[in-house]
């Protein structure tokens, strides 16, 4: 067993390593921001460029046809500038005290961002369409942007112009983990080994995991995507998970923070009057952007009336509609059973198709899953029989892309992409009859149009084109249902399911090494729960360095010896936060026997194995039945850190007859 | 006996076992309920824990379940106006209107904040308006717009209450102020039903005839200007107009699965053209599918009482 640990101990040093440089490598390329730049809102004659920094500067954005000769201002007068200042009797640091003056909280205020974050919002205007342009951010003089050809980004033609159109598609990718940047890495290789560069892109939502708070929305969106935000358009739709803390409903939260949409058809289309949804123009496609999450779908909802105002009024040569939730899927999500999905298939997808939209692009679902050429299939459960125009795979080189009628024509149907295989942990649960290609593996979308043809392909996390389509529309073509269509074979799901192991986020900090100092007590036990407090005198307990325990492995401080064999131990450990509304995530790497209660500055943030009460008074414990080191995040252990100091406990305890007690922990914090 | 591990492997299983407990979290309503409960169990009971299962419930459409969380919740956090909300709406959705209505009105006796104070307003008028309280329930969607501007649902809401309530002034400067403060499209059209409702015909045939100027499919604002026409008594171009959108509408319309939206459309069609029995058919399809817009259910309700007129003057003079 020592042996294993020795291991053990090997493997998580490797990954703490190649985690710390991954950390400081990112850490180099945003110095001068909170927030690198990124762009926003794009329309043939202007584009918002937003960034953030810690504290105020002077804003000046400069940009101009050339590199070396940035000849337009946006001076700070024209910049909207929003602040996250804290409440009046907030504890803070006295840096950002000094930041509460009049001024400054006559502000628009950011919500939930970091305290001392403010928001830049510079709109570049007077662009002449199809054109190449240059910037750089400046705090008054002082150039803040590095002199790189990619801070830099093409304006779309005139709306209705038909040239070759490049934009990327994911869905779900908000982690921090190895899959979402493998994903993003495999689209770079692609587009440079292709010689033709994204245009914009499309988010289907979930991209700030776990809740998309705005320390989140950093880590796993903005300092995951930095080099494609800063050349090109996101555009977004908000997803489940940003809908734990931002509402549809109210336009507030995190999500609406970061991203500048159009309310006011800005770009395009019908004014929606919200963020929440919106359309677009680029060329000669139309866009439109639904929120499925938590507004009303039914049609006579003011979503719903919005979405057939637009289409009728579109005029482009293509329409193409992207939301999150999909109305079709048997990924990690089942669009025969929930009610979110059912209702987009049921009440949105009438409006769409008899609108004429050729392509509909949605995440939620934890794989990429892609439809036959179809049309009206609402019911529930799904089904395949007399929904189905062409039941081929749409592949130019197999069967045949799918054929469609020149211009935008109710009811000749379209495909179905659900790209919620961005990073997340994949799923499936079955087959659903109207898919013709299912890959339970990461992966996003590259969609190309070019005049009357739309070719899609997905990428694998590896680079590899797993499923290519196109759909020509040229002269008239008449379409015929199928009765009995090519199906999915049947899906059988295995045993068990573990699909895409990710290593742990690139983002963590380790904030107590293993092997670190502890103050412990063993044989007796605290009186009350005072020990677990910050200001509690540990100066009476002896110190030894993690793992602590006795039985048949080798620990750093055996307890044997202490009147017997103890059935417990209590450990203390200080440590610094430099600021705690930063932190996404604190989390216990630990290895233990048989379990343990965690505790962040006197607050349970973790119990595991222990069924009842604490300290000398916890009653059933269980025996641990698996062996090794888990990783635990520590629940609403934001909400308990502290700025500077802070203290973490954590008692341990064998079960009843055990022979042996074990417990060695390390804490990460992402931010 | 000693096993031995490859540091190759062993990293593999650590990556494994860093994802288990996210990989759980995001397999579907099921598994986060899995989840959830797991960590009830572990962690402790928590309002938040038991509000999160909740959703996860309403997702899955199980109503009674998500009532019990989230009155567990709210043994933990009272004063939450997210989780009476909740609770709130999943009484409504699960048909207890009553409890509904007790657990929105205790919520906005608490005196929340605005955000909050206005969202549980408007859940209170949604329970009001199936109550048939039209005027309570625009009471308390205006104090919602006033208390959190901006919400385009809110101002769609209450302009059809103050439809139903034939409040029509109301109803337009609502209107005015809504769409100064959004922009929203729908708002504009929605203004364009209300001078339609109140006899203004002038004003709304300008935006009418731009719309038409400028939409692919024009078959609601053909219906729109045909209703001006007949009102001017211009029943030839009225009824061309009609025979334009109709004809529209049936290019749109998939056959096996209408798009309900545009059955509506259909039936006022037909109803002005003078198809009573085919425009109340239409309209029944339109609310079976979905649609509870209130210019649809009040054409319903006239053509059933037209309807139960002819049936009455039968039996007297058969």
């Amino acid at each position: 067993m020592g042996s294993r640990f020795d291991f053990l101990r090997f493997g998580v040093a490797v990954l703490l390593v190649l985690a710390k440089v991954g950390v400081e490598a990112r850490a180099a390329d945003v110095e001068n921001f909170y927030r690198a730049p990124y762009l926003q809102q794009q329309t043939p004659h202007s584009i918002w460029v937003a960034w953030r920094n810690n504290g105020p500067i002077t804003p000046v954005v400069r940009f101009g046809t050339s590199r070396a000769q940035l000849n337009s201002t946006v001076g700070s007068s024209n910049i909207v500038v929003r602040a996250s200042l804290g409440a009046e009797n907030q504890p803070m640091l006295d840096q950002w005290k000094a930041l509460r003056t009049e001024t400054n909280l006559a502000l628009p205020k950011l919500h939930s961002a970091p305290i001392g974050n403010f928001q830049y919002e510079a709109k570049l205007t007077d662009l002449q369409p199809a054109t190449r342009y240059y910037y750089a951010v400046f705090d008054g003089t002082k150039r803040l942007t590095p002199d790189d050809e990619t801070y830099s980004f093409v304006t779309p033609p005139t709306p209705g112009a038909r040239k070759p159109y490049r934009f990327w598609v994911i869905g779900d990718g908000g982690t921090g983990r190895k899959g979402q940047e493998d994903v993003h890495q495999a689209m770079l290789d692609y587009v440079r080994a292709d010689k033709h560069p994204l245009d914009f892109w499309l988010h289907v939502g979930d991209m700030a995991y776990n809740t998309g708070r705005d320390v989140e929305f950093q880590s796993h969106f903005f300092r995951s995507y930095e080099e494609t935000l800063r050349s090109s358009v996101c555009w977004a739709a908000i997803g489940n998970h940003e809908g734990f803390t931002s509402k549809g409903t109210t336009g507030v939260g995190p999500y609406f923070d970061a991203y500048i949409l159009p309310k006011r058809a800005e770009a395009g289309g019908v004014a929606s009057g919200t963020e929440a949804y919106y359309s677009f123009d680029h060329g000669n496609i139309h866009f439109i952007c639904l929120d499925s999450h938590d507004l009303d779908r039914k049609p006579g909802g003011a979503m719903a009336k919005w979405l057939k105002a637009d289409i009728e009024k579109a005029k482009a040569d293509w329409l193409i509609a992207f939301w999150h939730h999909p109305p079709y899927t048997k990924g990690s999500h089942d669009s025969d059973k929930e009610k979110d999905l059912t209702e987009m298939r049921e009440h949105i997808m009438p409006i769409i198709e008899s609108g004429g939209v050729d392509l509909v692009l949605t995440g939620h679902s934890h794989i990429y899953e892609r439809s036959m050429l179809m049309d009206g299939a609402y019911a529930t459960p799904t089904v395949s029989e007399n929904v189905i125009l062409d039941d081929g795979d749409g592949d130019p080189a197999g069967d045949g892309a799918y054929r469609k009628s020149e211009g935008i024509n109710p009811h000749e149907g379209l495909v179905e992409v659900v790209a919620g295989n961005a990073g997340q942990t994949l799923g499936r649960s079955g087959s659903s009859p109207v898919m013709k290609k299912i890959f339970v593996e990461h992966g996003s979308v590259i969609v190309d149009v070019d005049g009357d043809t739309l070719t899609s392909k997905m990428i694998n996390g590896h680079g590899i084109v797993r499923d290519m389509f196109s759909i020509v529309k040229r002269g008239q073509v008449q379409q015929a249902r199928l009765a009995l269509p090519w199906q999915p074979p049947e899906y059988k799901k295995p045993e068990t399911t573990i699909s895409s192991p990710n290593a742990a986020s690139l983002h963590y900090k380790i904030l107590v090494p293993r092997n670190a100092e502890w103050s412990y007590m063993a044989g007796e036990h605290p009186a009350g729960p005072t020990w677990t407090y910050p200001d509690f005198d540990a100066s009476q307990w002896k110190t030894g360095k993690a793992g602590f325990g006795f039985g048949d492995t080798t620990f750093q401080t055996e307890l044997t010896g202490l009147r017997g064999k103890p059935s417990s131990v209590y450990l203390r450990r200080e440590f610094n936060i430099p600021q705690a509304d930063k932190i996404t995530e604190l989390g216990l790497e630990v290895n233990y026997t048989d379990a343990f209660i965690c505790y962040l500055n006197g607050y349970e943030v973790a119990r595991v194995g222990v069924g009842r009460s604490s300290g000398r008074n916890a009653q059933k414990i269980k025996a641990r039945e698996g062996k090794g080191i888990v990783y635990i995040p520590l629940a609403s252990a934001q909400r308990y850190a502290l700025d500077g100091l802070n203290v973490i406990a954590i008692e341990a305890h064998a079960a009843e007859g055990r022979p042996d007690l074990g417990i060695d922990p390390a804490l990460f914090l992402e931010d | 006996m000693k096993r031995t591990l490859s540091p190759a492997l062993f990293l593999a299983l650590a990556g494994w076992l860093a994802v288990v407990p996210l990989a759980m979290a995001h397999a579907g309503p099921e598994h986060d309920i899995e989840e959830l409960t797991d960590r009830l169990a572990k962690e402790g009971e928590s309002a938040d824990l038991y509000l999160q299962r909740a959703i996860e419930y309403q997702v899955l459409g199980k109503y009674s379940e998500a009532t019990r969380d989230l009155e567990q919740a709210m043994r933990f956090d009272r004063r939450n106006p997210a989780i009476q909300r909740e609770l709130g709406r999943t009484y409504f959705a699960a048909g207890k209107t009553n409890e509904a209505l007790d657990t929105v009105t205790r919520a906005i006796g608490a005196k929340p904040a605005d955000l909050d104070h206005a969202a549980l307003l408007v859940v209170r008028a949604e329970i009001l308006r199936a109550r048939k309280r039209y005027e309570k329930a625009a009471d308390d969607v205006d104090l919602a717009v006033h208390l959190s501007p901006g919400n385009v649902e809110w101002y769609l809401f209450r302009s059809q209450l103050q439809a139903h309530l034939k409040q029509t002034k109301e109803r337009i400067a609502g209107l005015d102020e809504a769409i100064k403060e959004t922009g929203s499209g729908v708002l504009e059209t929605e203004r364009v039903e209300a001078l339609l409702d109140d006899g203004q015909f002038e004003p709304a045939m300008a935006t009418i005839e731009k719309e038409l100027e400028e939409s692919r499919w024009k078959a609601s604002w053909l219906l729109r200007r045909a209703r001006v026409l007949i009102s001017q008594g211009k029943k030839d171009e009225a009824k061309a107009d009609l025979k334009k959108a109709a004809v529209e509408i049936e290019l749109r319309l998939n056959v096996n699965t209408p798009d309900p939206s545009l059955l509506a459309d259909r039936g006022l069609a037909r109803e002005l053209l003078g198809d009573k029995a085919g425009a109340r058919k239409d309209y029944e399809d339109a609310r079976d599918k979905g649609i509870t817009e209130e210019w649809v259910l009040e054409r319903l309700r006239v053509l059933k009482d037209k309807d139960k007129d002819k049936d009455k003057d039968k039996e007297k003079d058969p």
